[in-house]
Formats: C-alpha cells, sequence, structure tokens
C-alpha cells in the first residue's frame, strides 16, 4: 500500500472516526446506566432459512440475497443501524481476515434507502490504532464514503453493563454502548479458519462488540460464551462474507485463501454460521459454538433442517 | 498471614519487573527505527503469557503451547511502505527451532531442510511473511506483497532482527 494512499485512508478514517470515550457529551448517562432491549427469541417463520447469492459483485450478491430474505423490513424510517464488520486486524481486503469493504458499503446504502436515519459501522479493533487499521482494511473510508458513522470502541468507557439471563456459563459482561441507542443490529463477519473455534463466523463475531476479549479466551469455555453472549444480543440480520475466505493461519493470517464467491444471508444467526462452516468442508457440529447455540433456541443449526435458497 | 502479604508483594513486584525486563528486550529485538524504518506510534503491542492474546487474538494458544512467553508486535513504516513485525520470547532456542519448523511444515507443506535452518519466506494472498530464529526468539516479519521483491524485502527485515536478538544471548 502506498504511504500517500495510506495517509488518504488514515485521514478518512480518522475524520469519519467517533471516539465516544473522549467525545461523550454531558447529556450521556453514566455508565451502567440504562440497558440493551431484551434479545427475543427468533420466531419460528424465520428458523432455518439461508439466502445465498453467489458472484463476482459483492454488492450486488448483497442486494440479491437480502430481497430473497424479504428485505429490511426491520429497519424503521429514521431509525438507527449498527453494523458490526470484521475489521478486527491490519490486514489488506485480499488477505481475507476482515469483511470486504464493498460489502460492508453497499449494508450501510441498502440501510440508507430503506429510510435509516443513522447508520453506524463499530468495530473493537485488535490490532492497533484503531484508524490505522480501519484505513488498511479498507472499511473506515468505504462505509464512511457510504454514509455511515465509523466508531472503533477502543475504550472501556464506551461499553456498558450486560445481564445475559439466559446463559449457562456467562451471566453478565459487556456491550458496546452505541447499541443501547440501536434500532437494529446487522452482524457482518467474514468467513475464516479460527485456530481456537476451528472457525470464525457471525456469533464468533459477537465479540467485538464486547470490551474483555481476553476473559473469553482464558475462560473455561470459549464456545460456551460465544452462545450464551448471542442470547443477549438483539440481533436482526447476519451478512457472512464468503466471497474470499481464509482456510489457515487465522484469525488473521496472512494464510491460504479460497473464493467460493459468495454472501450468505439470514435472519437465524445460527443457521447461517451453520450453513457457512460447509464452505470449509465441515460439518456444523465441527463448530463448538455453532451447536451449543442451537442449544440455547438461537437457530438452526443442523444442516438436514436448513432451507437454503440461491439466489 | 504476616507474612504472606510481604511474600505476595515481593512476588507481584517480581513478576512485575520480569515483565518490564521481558519488554525491554523484546524492543531491543525491534527498536524505534530499522535503518530507515521508524515504527508507527501507538501500533506496539506487548503481551506475556495469556496476555499474548492481544496480539494473536484466539490464535494465541497456537502459540503459548509451543512455549511462546511474550511478544511484541510493531508496524514500520518507510516511505511508502509498511511493515508489520512480531518478535517473540520461548522457553529455549530448541523450542523456537522446533516453531520454526512447525511453521515450515504449515506454510510449505513440506518437510523442513536439514541442517542449520533459520529462516524462510511464504507468500500468498497479497503478502509474504519472514520467519527466523535467533537463540530463543522466534521472529516474523509480514510484507504486503507477493513479489520477488517483497520477499528480498521481508527476508531483509528479518535478518536485521536477528542480528539485533543475536546481541541479547
Amino acid at each position: 500500500m502506498r504511504r500517500r494512499r495510506f495517509l488518504e485512508l488514515a485521514g478518512v478514517a480518522c475524520g469519519a472516526l467517533a471516539l465516544p470515550g473522549c467525545a461523550r457529551g454531558p447529556e450521556s448517562p453514566p455508565p451502567g446506566a440504562g440497558a440493551l432491549p431484551e434479545a427475543p427469541l427468533l420466531p419460528e417463520e424465520l428458523r432455518g432459512k439461508v439466502f445465498v447469492a453467489r458472484g463476482t459483485d459483492p454488492a450486488a450478491s448483497l442486494e440479491a440475497a437480502v430481497d430473497a430474505a424479504g428485505g429490511l423490513v426491520f429497519v424503521p424510517k429514521g431509525g438507527t443501524v449498527v453494523i458490526k464488520p470484521n475489521a478486527a486486524w491490519a490486514r489488506t481486503p485480499e488477505q481475507a481476515a476482515t469483511t470486504d469493504p464493498a460489502l460492508v458499503a453497499a449494508m450501510v446504502r441498502l440501510c440508507l434507502k430503506r429510510g435509516a436515519g443513522r447508520v453506524v459501522v463499530f468495530e473493537h479493533t485488535i490490532d492497533r490504532p484503531a484508524a490505522q487499521v480501519l484505513a488498511m482494511t479498507g472499511i473506515g473510508r468505504a462505509a464512511s464514503e457510504a454514509g455511515a458513522d465509523v466508531i472503533a470502541g477502543s475504550s472501556e468507557s464506551d461499553y456498558i453493563p450486560l445481564e445475559v439471563p439466559r446463559g449457562r456459563l456467562m451471566k453478565r459482561d459487556t456491550v458496546a454502548r452505541i447499541l443501547r441507542d440501536a434500532d437494529v443490529f446487522i452482524n457482518m463477519p467474514k468467513a475464516k479458519q479460527h485456530s481456537a473455534t476451528e472457525l470464525t463466523l457471525g456469533l464468533k463475531n459477537l465479540m467485538g462488540i464486547n470490551w474483555n476479549r481476553q476473559a473469553w479466551h482464558t475462560g473455561p469455555d470459549l464456545h460456551q460464551y460465544i452462545a450464551d453472549y448471542a442470547t443477549a444480543i438483539p440481533l436482526h440480520l447476519t451478512v457472512v462474507d464468503a466471497t474470499r475466505i481464509l482456510l489457515t493461519n487465522g484469525p488473521k493470517g496472512p494464510g491460504e485463501t479460497a473464493d467460493p464467491r459468495e454472501v450468505i444471508v439470514s435472519r437465524d444467526p445460527v443457521a447461517a454460521d451453520a450453513y457457512a462452516s460447509t464452505l470449509f468442508g465441515r460439518r456444523p457440529a465441527d463448530v463448538g459454538y455453532i451447536a451449543k447455540a442451537q442449544e440455547l433456541g438461537l437457530g438452526v443449526g443442523d444442516m438436514a433442517a436448513l432451507q437454503v435458497t440461491r439466489v | 498471614m504476616m507474612l504472606t502479604r510481604p511474600l505476595i508483594a515481593a512476588l507481584l513486584l517480581a513478576a512485575a519487573g520480569a515483565s518490564l525486563a521481558g519488554r525491554e528486550d523484546l524492543l531491543k529485538v525491534a527498536p524505534d527505527r530499522i535503518n530507515a524504518w521508524r515504527a508507527v506510534a501507538d501500533a506496539t503491542v506487548y503481551g506475556r503469557g495469556d496476555g499474548i492474546v492481544d496480539i494473536y487474538n484466539g490464535g494465541y494458544e497456537d502459540y503459548t503451547r509451543a512455549g511462546v512467553t511474550e511478544a511484541l508486535r510493531r508496524m514500520y513504516a518507510q516511505g511508502d511502505r509498511y511493515v508489520e513485525v512480531t518478535a517473540h520470547t520461548m522457553t529455549s532456542s530448541r523450542a523456537a527451532r522446533s516453531f520454526l519448523a512447525d511453521r515450515y511444515r504449515l506454510e510449505m507443506k513440506a518437510a523442513p531442510p536439514r541442517g542449520a535452518f533459520k529462516r524462510f519466506a511464504a507468500s500468498g494472498s497479497g503478502s509474504t511473511t519472514a520467519y527466523a530464529v535467533e537463540g530463543r526468539y522466534f521472529l516474523t516479519v509480514v510484507v504486503y506483497g507477493e513479489s520477488e521483491a517483497a520477499r528480498n524485502q521481508a527476508l531483509g527485515f528479518v535478518k536485521v532482527l536477528e542480528q539485533n536478538a543475536s546481541r541479547l544471548r
């Protein structure tokens, strides 16, 4: 990446980058005040339905899959949408460790077209500084040019306490403060190999809206933590980026990649992950958190019960 | 009970001292400047034990299981190029050599060369990674490119890190 290009991207990312920990106004409630709405159980008619579009244009694939899934009917006019891509690492899009920026931008545009009043792209980057990571991934610029606010939750004060009453192992944790203001939450993971959890997909991507990831990794059962956490997150849509996937040396790479050129859309977060796991030659049961999420009633993880619609 | 508190305090101080010393050593391997390269401000991450999760996230267990005790990651910039460096301290030079061989098998899908094998480079998907060992230090350099020039750049950079590490032995 050329320096001028990098600095340009970094500038865009910094310019668009809100740092809530620094910029919070006096009108904001103190840490701990308020809470997320209770995460509703997935309606029966949405369970197990997965929509898969394949093609060389990620934006076109996304639009086709979202249309097939019934559109963004859950986005209220003037409402706030929070999108969580995987932008954790200082990696370029071709390295397949982060969500394709074209896909993130396309999602932003779809939400605005639907009537959203504000779209926020949020990430708690692992590499730092966050502005550099968002620049290198291409997501900072792509999202802001599409009309989103880009927020990097780099400070503990960017998170609020979260109760996890349906969790088996986890009973409380933290969640990005911005989600308290969201009417809609859309998860946009990158499908990739992960040395600790076999694969990182949608449910795993939710770790990036929590403050202390280390506690999960060093705890007794990472898979159960991932599934437990998802029970407390009001999630409206999962869009798995499988345009290019990372096959080895995940989650950061660099490693071997493959190009399924697929965009996977589902209201059922477990079904989205279950289908995505097959792109790696795995069964959903090979990924511990998928089975545990199904046990918790979050969705359908059994391939035989999935309804996959190809568009 | 009266002896317990001073003992705990001494142990905590010793642990903090060891951590500080370990970080300082790794900063000598990957200093603020390497020739014309400068470390990017605020992009340095250090981890010790389970703290290595700050560098590798879920991948960190592979490193700790192999014997990595500490690691330091830095991003360097020179003109229009960027390079990512990670220096790892391992439990022994033997563990470092073994880990290098493991990485070779993983990346090259082949058995590592016999003899004094201490570095290699692998390219793919827009990047080149150079791996090397020097004593108990395991070193990686990621360059954003797959060309021959990128490979030479990665290998050249990792050789400088090896020289820096050799002075710590």
